[in-house]
């Protein structure tokens, strides 16, 4: 896919990917912590779009961003954008880095981002990183 | 009471609560946050650091929690925030958001209802707090 296509309005079926780069975002039960999908810098939330990729590229993104820190990639939290779209956010395509999407329409005020940061981790799916040994998750 | 229990070491009459080492692990993990995201960008996507006296906030609010309270666990926020979490499952859930100021944003999914906001800390748990921990806590 090239960085024009991946502007493509995201559709309601699309996953996305918030790579976790920090292992107290996943439980001991593999499950994804609110704190993941808490919108900093607000008021967007940065994913990875999973539109006409590979998962072996997909990854390589996610090393991607881990590197520029560098930091170890633990896995990735998967939401599918109707999750999303459920909870009156909005998926923005951006023209980089490649597949990339902000999701917008966060409210200012952090108990409420907590609400629908819950609800987004509640039906995310994790997805550890097959490429790291050792996966230390919090409890 | 018998002349032999009188004369015992209270310690071993009265044997540390399971809790207290709950309390010291928790106490513990919260030092450990200093390392893991004291410094910008901790999390790969911008994260603001998160600072000492969040952490020393974060350890008094658990000191202050009733004895018998089930430990929560640890985490950290882009924000900066620091996390307290008690989960039993994706929708029976309470995470609790510590800022550096003291102020505790809370959020929690119980079944099909949710509740959020926010409580200053004073160096007492907030009562809707405690009741919404013995909420997700199994019975």
């Amino acid at each position: 896919m090239t960085d024009e296509a991946s502007l493509a309005p995201v559709t309601a079926d699309e996953w996305l990917t918030r790579f976790v780069l920090y292992s107290r975002w996943v439980r001991t039960d593999q499950t994804v912590r609110p704190d993941a999908f808490i919108p900093y810098p607000w008021p967007d939330l940065s994913v990875t779009r999973h539109l006409g990729i590979s998962e072996t590229e997909l990854w390589q993104l996610g090393q991607t961003v881990a590197d520029e820190r560098p930091t170890i990639l633990y896995g990735r939290a998967d939401v599918q954008a109707s999750t999303v779209t459920k909870q009156s956010l909005r998926i923005v395509p951006t023209p980089k880095p490649k597949n990339h999407a902000n999701i917008t329409g966060w409210p200012a005020d952090k108990p409420s981002q907590k609400s629908l940061a819950q609800e987004l981790a509640a039906a995310a799916q994790y997805v550890p990183n097959p490429g790291t040994m050792m996966n230390k998750t919090s409890d | 009471m018998s002349d032999s229990v009188l004369k015992a070491d209270p310690s071993e009459v009265f044997p540390p609560l399971p809790r207290a080492r709950s309390v010291n692990a928790v106490l513990g993990e919260l030092n450990g946050l200093v390392s893991e995201c004291g410094l910008p960008n901790w999390d790969g996507h911008g994260a603001r650091p998160v600072l000492a006296k969040t952490i020393r906030q974060a350890q008094r609010f658990v000191e202050a929690l009733p004895p018998g309270t089930r430990a929560p666990s640890v985490g950290a926020e882009p924000d900066g925030h620091v996390t307290l979490e008690w989960h039993r499952s994706a929708r029976q859930t309470l995470s609790v958001s510590i800022s550096p100021d003291g102020e505790l944003h809370y959020a929690a999914l119980l079944g099909a209802s949710k509740t959020y906001g926010t409580e200053a800390f004073f160096g007492d748990v907030p009562e809707c707090i405690l009741v919404l921990i013995s909420r997700v806590e199994p019975k």
